[in-house]
């Protein structure tokens, strides 16, 4: 028996799609976009609600006529300005990367091309996000005393701030290292499919 | 901007019309449940894309592109798998059913071909879908961002694999 034989087989009507079966795939589909974007709306939500609270929050304050010296609490701003100088990279990142491959539908390996590069993009914006993390956490035992010298903070309150933002730093390095590497073996078989193509 | 009326009734249609490119690439993928998992994969994809085609080109050769690119970079995510495999309890398998003796023998002789194909790398699996779906070597090259004189020379190379693994598997 060769290839050539089984030809016929593959034309038969044996080889087409249960129709039934197929309109189950595209009720699962649609539960599942609904899904998708109901989560997209929560998170967006929620990383915009926290934005606006924190740094809304601050310039409120200061408008009232809250005490603010920046000479003396400059690492509360450092520590609000770092994720929006974070999200910066991002875009700015992300700009680059389309430049760098406008015809990425073009062809399958235009596209393996472009998803490599997005792996590397990827990491690349997991890295700066563990380093400014780190930064911001080494920034926070100043943030703290800073706070405590003009006031506006007591010890034991500083010490409740340090062990919660720990425990925060603990969970997002943890995650992100785990994506990190689950991004590395995805980069290997990327690059092998393309060299297949060579 | 599309609207997703416009983006549905497109959709529907290519399903309508090519959900057989999508059955063929998906059990030359995969097999048993991760079939239904790629096969999902595969919509969701074909969904995504419609506002990225551009009516001047052939409806089959984006969907072509689509699919086989989904296929190719597909992995399995245990937890998406998990979800999503529990939303697909109620299907059952869509084995090839076998109702009678002719039908039988061409069903063992689909599950032999699917069989063979599945041991190839994963373009040459990609290779091998897209010519036995009849599609020229021109378009295939086109798809893939190969040669034409490449693609012939692989699948040359393919047929005679895929007979020595038939000839190797068949009872």
């Amino acid at each position: 028996m060769t290839f050539d034989d089984l030809i016929p087989a593959w034309n038969s009507s044996r080889n087409a799609p249960d129709p039934t079966q197929l309109e189950r795939y595209k009720a699962g589909i649609a539960a599942y976009l609904g899904k998708e974007y109901r989560d997209f709306l929560v998170h967006i939500s929620m990383a915009v609600g926290l934005t606006l609270f924190l740094a809304g929050g601050f310039v409120q304050y200061v408008r009232s006529g809250g005490a603010f010296d920046a000479s003396k609490e400059w690492g509360s701003l450092v520590f609000l300005l770092l994720p929006i100088a974070v999200a910066a990279w991002f875009v700015r990142g992300f700009v680059k990367h389309r430049q760098a491959h406008p015809r990425y539908d073009l062809s399958i390996k235009d596209g393996l091309r472009a998803l490599i590069d997005q792996n590397r993009l990827s990491r690349a914006r997991l890295r700066l996000s563990m380093g400014v993390l780190t930064g911001a956490m080494t920034l926070l035992p100043l943030i703290t005393y800073q706070l405590q010298l003009v006031g506006k903070q007591r010890p034991h309150e500083a010490v409740s701030m340090l062990a919660v933002f720990g425990v925060a730093y603990l969970v997002s390095m943890t995650w992100q290292i785990g994506k990190y590497r689950r991004l590395l073996p995805e980069k290997a078989r990327l690059e092998a499919l393309l060299a297949s193509y060579e | 901007m599309m609207n997703s009326t416009e983006q549905q009734a497109i959709f529907d249609g290519w399903l309508r019309d090519h959900a057989a490119i999508l059955h063929h690439v998906a059990n030359g993928f995969a097999t048993g449940a991760d079939r239904h998992d790629l096969m999902q994969e595969l919509m969701l994809a074909l969904w995504r894309a419609v506002p990225a085609f551009r009516s001047a080109s052939r409806a089959s050769t984006f969907i072509f592109r689509v699919t086989h690119n989904a296929a190719l970079t597909w992995k399995r995510a245990e937890r998406g798998y998990r979800r999503r495999l529990d939303s697909f309890q109620e299907l059952q398998p869509s084995e090839i059913s076998t109702d009678d003796a002719s039908s039988a023998s061409s069903t063992d002789s689909l599950e032999l071909l699917y069989g063979a194909i599945r041991r190839l790398e994963p373009l040459d699996r990609s290779l091998v879908l897209l010519q036995l779906d009849g599609v020229s070597y021109a378009q295939i090259a086109e798809i893939h961002g190969l040669s034409e004189s490449n693609v012939g020379v692989r699948l040359n190379r393919l047929k005679q694999k895929l007979t020595t693994i038939i000839q190797e598997k068949a009872p």
